[in-house]
């Protein structure tokens, strides 16, 4: 890792800078700590610091114990294990799942919340912290996805009944429903600016003072660029962290619900820009599903901008997408 | 039931009853209409010290065309605040259909899940000045 530095003009920063050590903006503090799986950073004017982490920290610890498919007593774990019955759930599992179906009807099921037997077969069945990187063969047969049609959901008494045998993992969705989540509930405590981001998936609302916008570094292959956020969010999706081998097979936690096993798209990851931090994760785990050409015309269709990143570690730009920021990082290199 | 009419140079009645006139004139309320008439005994000794007055066909007359020109007038304001409206509705969906230059653009399809000018949209900065990164998008 401290090997890994890239040169910019006179700047010099590791390609993957942890969040404690990235930049911060004059007037503005950050703080970091780990929730849902991931490190959870914000960055918050100096005076609304201790009031406004205290708000995001709770947040998160709220949502990962009522939707975290590793935590047991979690509340969707006992969803998932009452499956087949009538449940009546919270209002945030509830929403959380009414929004995953929603993105499910409209990729078309290319989101889908009901891979979680898939996912358990292809190895990942605890935290990924936890994952060795190497998993011994299994004989198992694949099944394409598509279940999350036989969820019967009612919304005057917060009920759900999940099909016979089938879990629900929300994937990336809740993370950034959390981060929007987050951001609104930090507006309403009156704190205009700020920036949220959970393991990559993040917000901004507001511009720092002496700011005209927010410098994210998004992570290519082989070099990384600052893409210059004025206001939405940004989400990636790709194969770079979660991966690992089941007997002699490559895998990775993005599941193609067409087929069930892991997407190979020849994609590294892909970048969305969006209003909401759900829609760029949604958007970017589609994309990243379609292959560069369908995921071109999927995220023009909806007027998103992203970045693809292919297997060679060349990129292409889709929809308004600052090409400027990314030439002018051409000066970039990368030591390894 | 006729007026008497001490204008009337023939001893008739200047206007035949009417009755639409009292029961169904809709510019009157109903309150106006029951409130009794007291101004014809003063006319009538008014009428000797004013030779311009108008006679009671001619006041009717005037009545009737000011009714006229009050519906044609209501009818031509009716027109140009319909046109208004469907103008101002006009520019606010044209308006709507153009991005500025920062903003996330509008498609036909920006409609349901992917909506993005309701959330306020996304935007890009100035990519030309590099500047140190704030925080990082990446695989997670």
């Amino acid at each position: 890792m401290a090997s890994e530095t890239v040169i910019t003009g006179n700047h010099l920063y590791p390609v993957r800078v942890p969040p404690e050590l990235m930049h911060v903006p004059s007037g503005m503090a950050g703080s970091h700590f780990r929730a849902m799986g991931t490190t959870i950073s914000v960055l918050l004017p100096e005076e609304h610091l201790q009031h406004g982490e205290e708000i995001v920290r709770s947040l998160f610890a709220d949502w990962e114990q009522t939707l975290s498919r590793f935590l047991p007593e979690s509340e969707l774990s006992q969803l998932n294990r009452l499956a087949g019955k009538p449940v009546v759930v919270s209002e945030l599992l509830f929403t959380v799942l009414e929004r995953a179906l929603m993105a499910a009807e409209a990729t078309d099921g290319l989101y889908d919340p009901t891979l979680l037997n898939q996912l358990m077969q292809l190895g990942y069945d605890r935290s990924f912290d936890e994952l060795p990187a190497e998993l011994p063969a299994v004989e198992h047969s694949t099944s394409p996805g598509g279940r999350w049609r036989d969820i019967h959901i009612d919304q005057a008494l917060h009920l759900v009944i999940l099909p016979s045998g089938v879990g629900v993992d929300f994937g990336g969705i809740a993370k950034g429903m959390a981060v929007d989540a987050a951001l609104e509930k930090l507006r309403q405590e009156g704190i205009s600016t700020a920036l949220v981001n959970a393991g990559g998936d993040l917000a901004v609302q507001g511009v720092p003072v002496m700011e005209q916008q927010w410098p994210i570094e998004v992570e290519g292959k082989t070099q990384s660029w600052v893409i210059p956020l004025h206001h939405g969010a940004m989400a990636t999706s790709g194969v770079s962290r979660r991966h690992w081998k089941q007997g002699e097979q490559e895998r990775h936690h993005l599941v193609d619900p067409r087929t069930g096993l892991p997407a190979q798209s020849g994609l590294w990851s892909v970048t969305v820009a969006a209003a909401r931090c759900e829609q760029a994760e949604v958007a970017a785990k589609v994309a990243f599903l379609l292959g560069i050409e369908q995921g071109s015309q999927f995220l023009l269709r909806y007027g998103l901008a992203g970045l693809f990143v292919q297997g060679d570690g060349s990129w292409q730009a889709i929809g308004s997408w600052p090409k400027e920021a990314m030439m002018q990082e051409g000066e970039k290199e990368v030591r390894r | 039931m006729f007026y008497s009419d001490a204008d009337d140079p023939y001893g008739q009645p200047s206007v035949p009853y009417q009755p639409y006139r009292e029961d169904f004139d809709p510019w009157l309320s109903r309150s106006q209409k029951l409130v009794p008439s007291t101004a014809a005994p003063v006319r009538s000794s008014q009428a000797n010290s004013s030779q311009t007055r108008m006679s009671k066909a001619e006041a009717l007359a005037f009545v009737d065309q000011c009714k006229r020109w009050l519906i044609a007038g209501s009818i031509v304001a009716f027109g140009i605040l319909g046109g208004l409206v469907a103008g101002q509705l006009a520019g606010t969906s044209s308006s709507q259909a153009a991005p500025g230059p920062n903003t996330s653009p509008t498609t036909p399809s920006s409609g349901g899940y992917f909506q993005q000018q309701g959330g306020g949209g996304y935007g890009f900065g100035n990519g030309n000045n590099w500047q140190p990164p704030v925080s990082s998008s990446r695989t997670s």
